[in-house]
């Protein structure tokens, strides 16, 4: 009996591990996510940021303008809720309330609404509402409406299709890199370099779009979509369009493939080697790869990430890094499949000369 | 701790979060296609137009025809007098406008607002209720 009751208090306080990112209703991938992204929302001070009534969408909201009984409201009810979801209880609904309250602090105050908190909001809600018969539907349809939204928006406008606009955001004043990227800019005629990137843009977010919508193509687009996003961050010298990165980067999070189980070890030649099992089949790396692989699916590593990032450290070098060292293990296969191609065709060309004679 | 579900309930589960997130995507959808493909809604709320304008913007205004300071206007309209604004023009043109409307009573307001659209030459617009 008090072995029993000893058991269940420490199967308890297993499940009260914020670090567990196991064990509830939410897939570990997109727990993590939300955990992610909401201790990001606070290590950035948006808690501060919340408004009162001031201006609302929703006119009956507009009884609260100046309260701050309303704001601390706002305030304490994300709290709770980051809580509860750090600490592994009722995930779904921690998940629904920050949404929720996101949602309506936006709908509280017309100058609150920023298109990066809207997304946080609808981030949660749809956090909340996961069915594993839906998968990541949800996430991917979102994804896919905002570079709908985005691309339809750049592609329309005139001075983003000549350049105009780029030319002019990435000035020394508006961000530290246009002194850098104006010298660039001054090597090529005219705004020939900046509509290259505004093009490089809209094509990128129209591309993310089917990319996301077929299931086979995720993989491609969390790279795709990861690089484009800190791209961004790059070239504006760290900017991270308020929570944008941050919460665009948690969606390709929770859109990967979790494994059910890793391995490391060593190999007879002493290299690191890790297995990953993602249930439908078993993948081996070595080296870089491996090492890369255990990062990426290691939750510590981007929980410190969150702290590096928020306190202004390099996002670029960082994720990049991980981007290259992922990435690397397809090098050896794409030169193997162009060798193969290169074969098939020289074997082809042979059999056709030998039919000619 | 996981709850676990009878079938029946574990479907309307799904046709309920189904029915709610699809409806949120949808919603957003047809507010995308409406607001990017028509005329309408220039301050594209709700559309997904982030970070698309280059805009630097300054507010001059007076009540009952004495000019406000900096820290007056930032503390009126929630908004930096002297700023960088990277969403359309007419979403910043309609806050000044909407809060005036809505807060100003009896008061005399004229807004002026000057800004650069992406490099273009110096724009202004007016606002006045009196």
């Amino acid at each position: 009996m008090d072995r029993g009751i000893a058991t269940a208090f420490q199967r308890a306080a297993t499940g009260l591990n914020p670090l567990r990112m196991s064990g509830t209703t939410l897939p570990p991938n997109l727990l993590m996510a939300a955990k992610l992204l909401v201790l990001a929302y606070v290590l950035e001070d948006q808690l501060g940021d919340l408004p009162d009534g001031f201006l609302p969408f929703v006119s009956y909201l507009g009884r609260f303008n100046g309260s701050v009984y309303y704001r601390h409201a706002l305030q304490a009810i994300i709290v709770g809720a980051a809580l509860a979801l750090w600490l592994n209880r009722a995930v779904r609904v921690s998940c629904l309330l920050i949404g929720s309250v996101l949602l309506l602090a936006i709908l509280s105050s017309q100058p609150y609404y920023h298109n990066n908190l809207l997304y946080i909001g609808l981030f949660f809600v749809i956090a909340g509402l996961y069915d594993e018969r839906l998968g990541s539907l949800l996430f991917r349809a979102q994804l896919a409406v905002i570079y709908l939204g985005a691309g339809l928006n750049k592609l329309l406008d005139a001075d983003w299709r000549t350049g105009a606009f780029v030319q002019d955001w990435l000035r020394p004043d508006h961000y530290e890199t246009g002194y850098v990227y104006t010298h660039f800019a001054s090597l090529l005629p005219g705004t020939m370099l900046s509509a290259l990137l505004s093009w490089t843009a809209i094509l990128t977010e129209f591309v993310l779009i089917p990319l996301l919508l077929v299931p086979r193509f995720v993989p491609l687009a969390i790279f795709v979509g990861v690089s484009y996003h800190t791209g961004l961050v790059l070239i504006t010298g760290g900017s991270t369009f308020g929570m944008f990165w941050y919460a665009l980067v948690a969606t390709y999070i929770a859109l990967l493939q979790w494994p059910v189980r890793m391995v490391v070890n060593y190999n007879t030649q002493d290299e690191l080697q890790l297995e990953v099992d993602k249930g439908m089949h078993i993948s081996r790396f070595t080296g870089v790869a491996a090492v890369a692989r255990i990062l990426l699916y290691t939750p510590v590593f981007y929980i410190a990430c969150v702290f590096i990032f928020t306190m202004s450290a390099d996002i670029v070098l960082v994720t990049y890094a991980l981007i290259f060292g992922i990435a690397y293990c397809y090098v050896p296969r794409i030169k193997a499949m162009r060798e193969r191609l290169w074969k098939h065709a020289s074997d082809q060309k042979h059999a056709s000369d030998q039919v000619r004679v | 701790m996981t709850v676990h579900y009878g079938a029946r309930t574990r479907n309307a589960l799904l046709v309920v979060r189904a029915t709610v997130g699809l409806g949120l995507v949808l919603a957003q959808l047809v507010l995308v296609l409406t607001v990017h493909l028509s005329s309408c809604c220039k301050e594209r709320y709700f559309a997904w137009a982030p970070n698309d304008y280059s805009v630097d913007y300054q507010i001059n205004a007076s009540v009952n025809g004495r000019p406000l300071s900096g820290s007056e206007i930032s503390d009126r309209y929630r908004l930096d007098q002297v700023g960088f604004w990277e969403d359309p023009v007419e979403r910043l043109e309609g806050l000044l406008k909407r809060r005036e409307l809505t807060y100003a009573g009896t008061d005399r307001v004229t807004i002026l607002l000057e800004y650069e659209l992406n490099g273009r030459p110096t724009e202004k617009w007016t606002w006045s209720n009196g």
